[in-house]
């Protein structure tokens, strides 16, 4: 079972729109990111994202390559300053795989969270658009891979 | 500092465990990650494996994308079974970016290590042919995941000719 960790993509500061949308580098990044992932062949069975514009945004260009395309879900716990608590519910108990769409410090949290126990036990490199792989083993989270799409070329 | 520890890519079966080399498949996994780390413009400066083949030959195909020219150094004490302490202490020596080759279960303590303090937090599953990018964590103590591949990843899903 793999659990897909998200930031979202960057997004437009909150004077020039309060509903923060994906900027034209955040389309952008989460375009190679989606291209990215079809490539490696990544499927799951349900996307979800926090309900704010520039989680669902992002999350629904990357459900076209790794959910065939259907409309992410908002997950109600998927806020930035929400307890860990729901989500690891939700991926221990989902049955598949599952991708999550948020925010940092959340995401950052729930990582360490998972591979160590504890919210600050570890650091990984997030950034607008990265995507963290964990997979659930016979002794717990692990990482698989991390991306970021400051690493990618454009699709 | 930038160090980027690598697991050898998939070997041969061979009598004498030192001597194995690369698999066909095993070179095609490494020559696609160097591929990748490339077209990234990822380069270093040192290139260092264990005196084990199979690493040998996975710093020479890296080696040969992303650092040209570059002189490979054998280093003891990262074989399977090697120190990940003496070698972390070593590592925070470095001050260039460096390539590591090496294997498992040494590779993945020594990230677990690095991160956490502890070499059997069970942090990260290293298959073969992965490479794991850590710099020192701008945030606290130790070192923090900057990215990680595997050969799966990067060459999408597994092909009749494998």
């Amino acid at each position: 079972m793999k659990l897909y960790l998200v930031q979202h993509a960057d997004a437009v500061p909150k004077d020039t729109d309060p509903n923060r949308p994906l900027s034209e580098k955040g389309h952008r990044d989460a375009a190679k990111m989606a291209a990215f992932l079809l490539k490696a062949d990544v499927q799951v069975d349900e996307v979800v994202h926090s309900g704010k514009t520039r989680a669902e945004q992002t999350a629904n260009v990357l459900s076209k390559s790794v959910w065939r395309g259907n409309a992410a879900i908002k997950l109600p716990g998927l806020g930035p300053n929400d307890s860990t608590d729901h989500l690891i519910h939700s991926a221990e108990t989902a049955g598949g795989d599952l991708m999550a769409v948020g925010h940092l410090p959340f995401m950052a949290k729930m990582v360490a969270r998972c591979l160590t126990g504890a919210e600050n036990g570890v650091n990984v490199a997030f950034e607008p658009g990265a995507v963290v792989c964990l997979e659930r083993t016979e002794d717990g989270w692990v990482l698989a891979w991390m991306q970021r799409p400051g690493m990618l070329s454009e699709a | 500092m930038r160090l980027l520890l690598v697991r050898h890519g998939k070997a041969e079966f061979g009598p004498e465990d030192a001597d194995r080399n690369l698999s066909p498949r095993g070179r095609a996994d490494v020559e696609a990650v160097a591929e990748h780390l490339k077209t990234q413009k990822i380069s270093v400066a040192r290139v260092i494996h264990s005196t084990l083949s199979r690493a040998r030959e996975t710093a020479e195909i890296l080696a040969a994308s992303l650092a040209p020219g570059v002189h490979l150094e054998e280093l003891q004490g990262i074989e399977p079974w090697g120190n990940v302490k003496a070698f972390a202490k070593l590592a925070e020596t470095w001050g260039e970016d460096t390539i590591v080759c090496g294997h498992e279960p040494f590779m993945g303590e020594a990230v677990s290590y690095l991160m956490t303090g502890n070499a059997h937090a069970g942090l990260v599953e290293v298959k073969t042919g992965t490479v794991m990018a850590l710099a020192r964590n701008p945030y606290g103590e130790g070192w923090q995941m900057r990215w990680m591949f595997t050969p799966r990843i990067v060459r999408g899903p597994k092909r009749e000719e494998d």
